[in-house]
């Protein structure tokens, strides 16, 4: 079994912390990556949602069970005079 | 241009403003993507997708108190869920030539096992579930308090705290499993 670490420096959850303090460290992504997505946003469309109809769906919801509901109404209004 | 008049207007669509917010993050959201997955190539691809994502949802960003950079490891936390499960694999890339920074006058030899040591914490880390792998490369490699943790990840403080030292003895078992420390030198 490899034995990297030391396993005094592991015996406590403090000596883990350590470790990861030492190991984890940043890296820079390659400046050329970064450059040319910058350059894709500045000049990707920004898209800017209309919110002023977001209550849209609703109201044609409501509407169409509305006429429905006026619809049923009528014909049943028309076929009661019918009979 | 202060942080948060930066988000204010690039929530009214200012890509200036933008690219400013892109600027201040761009590094820190391709590392912690990077140590997620391990891969320079996906990491690349994945942090583009962030931006994008963040740039076309921008309008629905409400303060509310968390900040901006919490909104953007949330989006990078999810894409990298979403990269895992598409994809359907764990890809252990070694990281020795993007991890491998020795110090000036480090023999060839320690250089070596630092690597090693490297790659086999970073395969550990990839191998705890994805809420523990985020919470300590929040704070290693952002050096973030448990308070700052908890607003990222939507989280009390508290809970943080027991999810951490949860995450530290979860790796240390896979360390332990991985053969990164051998537990009968431990006991002795």
């Amino acid at each position: 079994m490899m034995n990297l670490f030391n396993a005094a420096e592991m015996e406590g959850l403090g000596g883990l912390e350590d470790f990861l303090s030492r190991m984890i460290e940043p890296v820079n992504p390659d400046p050329k990556f970064v450059d040319a997505l910058k350059l894709k946003l500045s000049n990707a469309p920004m898209v800017i949602m209309d919110t002023t109809n977001r209550h849209l769906p609703w109201l044609v919801a409501a509407t169409g069970l509305a006429t429905g509901v006026l619809l049923f109404y009528l014909l049943k209004k028309k076929k009661n005079l019918g009979d | 241009m202060t942080d948060d008049n930066a988000v204010r207007l690039a929530v009214g669509g200012d890509t200036e403003a933008f690219s400013y917010i892109y600027e201040k993050n761009v590094t820190r959201i391709y590392n912690y993507i990077f140590y997620r997955i391990g891969s320079e190539a996906d990491a690349e691809d994945l942090t583009a997708r962030v931006f994008h994502r963040a740039f076309g949802h921008i309008e629905n960003y409400q303060e509310k108190g968390v900040p901006f950079t919490a909104w953007l490891y949330r989006i990078a936390h999810n894409l990298t869920a979403n990269w895992y499960r598409d994809t359907q694999r764990r890809k252990e890339i070694s990281l020795e030539d993007r991890l491998d920074l020795p110090t000036q006058g480090e023999l060839p030899e320690r250089q070596m096992e630092n690597a090693q040591e490297k790659e086999l914490l970073m395969k550990a880390i990839r191998r705890l579930p994805p809420e523990r792998q985020q919470l300590i490369l929040l704070k290693y490699l952002e050096d973030l308090t448990n308070g700052e943790i908890a607003v990222i990840m939507g989280r009390t403080e508290g809970a943080i705290k027991s999810l951490y030292h949860r995450s530290l003895i979860s790796l240390r078992e896979e360390l332990i499993r991985l053969g990164g420390i051998n537990p009968r030198d431990e006991k002795e």
